[in-house]
């Protein structure tokens, strides 16, 4: 009998401890919270260049549209992505385990830029591609060329910044109004690779390529690649990140 | 008046052997009677089957999907937050989606990821099996490649349960 009652007690205390925790945590008292992100992250497939010569001019493209689920007619909570599209050093495919990871590597890429690009024993270029990502411009398809979404894409040309200039652009379902009249439900991005030259190598109109390009390079030196890196293969990741939906 | 009182007797008779019903048969099927320290193990097993059913209920669960479309470099997103949704993908493109998470609480939480369903192999995250700190935010990546191999037109669908287990 008394083992009984103590048994009653003892889970009568348990209910009683754990009715008012378990309160707390459904109530948010003390919360843990998950929720997902509207941002959203796009590799596009590897756009192959392959063997390359100094100034040559190469265009290839990629295409970026709301997706299947994103177009059904009830999804009428979000009518514009906007997007920006991002230039990433490339791990080596060898090494991405070792630097813990796809994402651990690019990030080992990004932080870990090499001091000397003349360097060949930087670790940089034993964990990474040389990077051609300043090379690399993209056009926009502007279209649609009227309406309230005419021209809303942002290209960049090539020889830039590539850790400080983006291209920019947007799509749109349905305009604020909720009509879909001059919609923009899709992208398509030119990507031209401008390939640059070695130091040494480079031929007299060396500058008048780089500001044919691009007006606002600045130095036209300043693309010049190291010789130590002929023959090499250069990379560069390209990532569609959606910094805003309305 | 006899009778009313043996009515309420037996009454009574029938809750008792209703309200034991499980030690009775748990002694019927241990073929003695139920001791101390069983019932001590029989209450303790309680506490770990509501805790196990308190993180099943908390723990956060999303539906995950990608659509394969064809033709080389073409993606199409979708970024809202309902789901992980990963949008329509064509071969060998990927894309990340990111669930931020927050321990608001004063003790620290070890967060265990599981994957289910078709997109479970194509899906990958950065980081499984971590404590999360009193107070701590972090940000998980999941990553879906589509591979050359995925069929056209075809949706992966799965679900992801994020639990959340206190003190350890």
């Amino acid at each position: 009998m008394k083992s009984k009652l103590l048994l009653t007690f003892l889970g009568l205390v348990a209910v009683l401890v754990g009715l008012p925790l378990a309160a707390a945590f459904e109530a948010h008292v003390i919360n843990v919270t998950a929720r997902i992100e509207n941002a959203l992250y796009v590799h596009p497939q590897s756009l192959q260049f392959g063997t390359v010569f100094p100034q040559e001019h190469l265009f290839s493209s990629f295409f970026i549209a709301f997706s299947q689920s994103f177009s059904e007619t009830s999804q009428t909570r979000v009518g514009t992505v906007e997007y920006v599209i991002k230039q990433k050093p490339r791990p080596r495919e060898n090494m991405i385990a070792t630097l813990g990871g796809p994402e651990a590597a690019r990030d080992w890429c990004h932080l870990n830029a090499p001091a000397d690009a003349n360097n060949p024993s930087d670790p940089y270029y034993t964990n990474c591609y040389p990077t051609m990502c300043s090379a690399l411009s993209k056009h926009p398809d502007n279209h649609p060329t009227t309406g309230p979404n005419a021209h809303n894409d942002v290209g960049l040309p090539p020889f830039h910044d590539p850790e400080t200039n983006f291209a920019t652009g947007k799509i749109v379902k349905f305009n604020q109004s909720g009509n879909t009249i001059g919609n923009d439900v899709s992208d398509t991005w030119d990507v031209d690779l401008a390939v640059p030259c070695f130091r040494g190598k480079c031929a007299q109109d060396w500058a008048d390529f780089v500001h044919g390009l691009n007006p606002n390079a600045g130095d036209p030196m300043q693309y010049v690649l190291p010789p130590n890196l002929e023959h090499e293969t250069f990379a560069c990741d390209l990532w569609v990140e959606v910094t805003g939906i309305r | 008046m006899k009778s009313k009182v043996k009515r309420q007797k037996s009454k009574l008779n029938m809750e008792q052997d209703n309200k034991w019903r499980i030690t009775k048969w748990l002694e019927r099927q241990a073929g003695r009677s139920l001791s101390f320290f069983d019932k001590v193990l029989l209450w303790v097993l309680l506490v770990i089957l509501i805790f196990f059913t308190y993180l099943s209920v908390d723990a956060n669960k999303y539906r995950a999907l990608v659509r394969v479309i064809e033709g080389d470099g073409k993606v199409g997103v979708n970024p809202t937050d309902e789901a992980l949704d990963f949008g329509d993908l064509s071969r060998g493109t990927a894309a990340v989606r990111r669930v931020a998470l927050e321990n608001g609480t004063p003790v620290p939480m070890r967060v265990i990821i599981f994957k289910i369903g078709d997109i479970r192999t194509l899906m990958k995250v950065d980081q499984n099996y971590f404590r999360l700190a009193p107070r701590q935010s972090i940000k998980i990546d999941f990553t879906t490649y589509m591979p050359a191999s995925a069929e056209i037109d075809k949706v992966y669908d799965g679900r992801v349960y994020i639990f959340k287990v206190p003190f350890l």
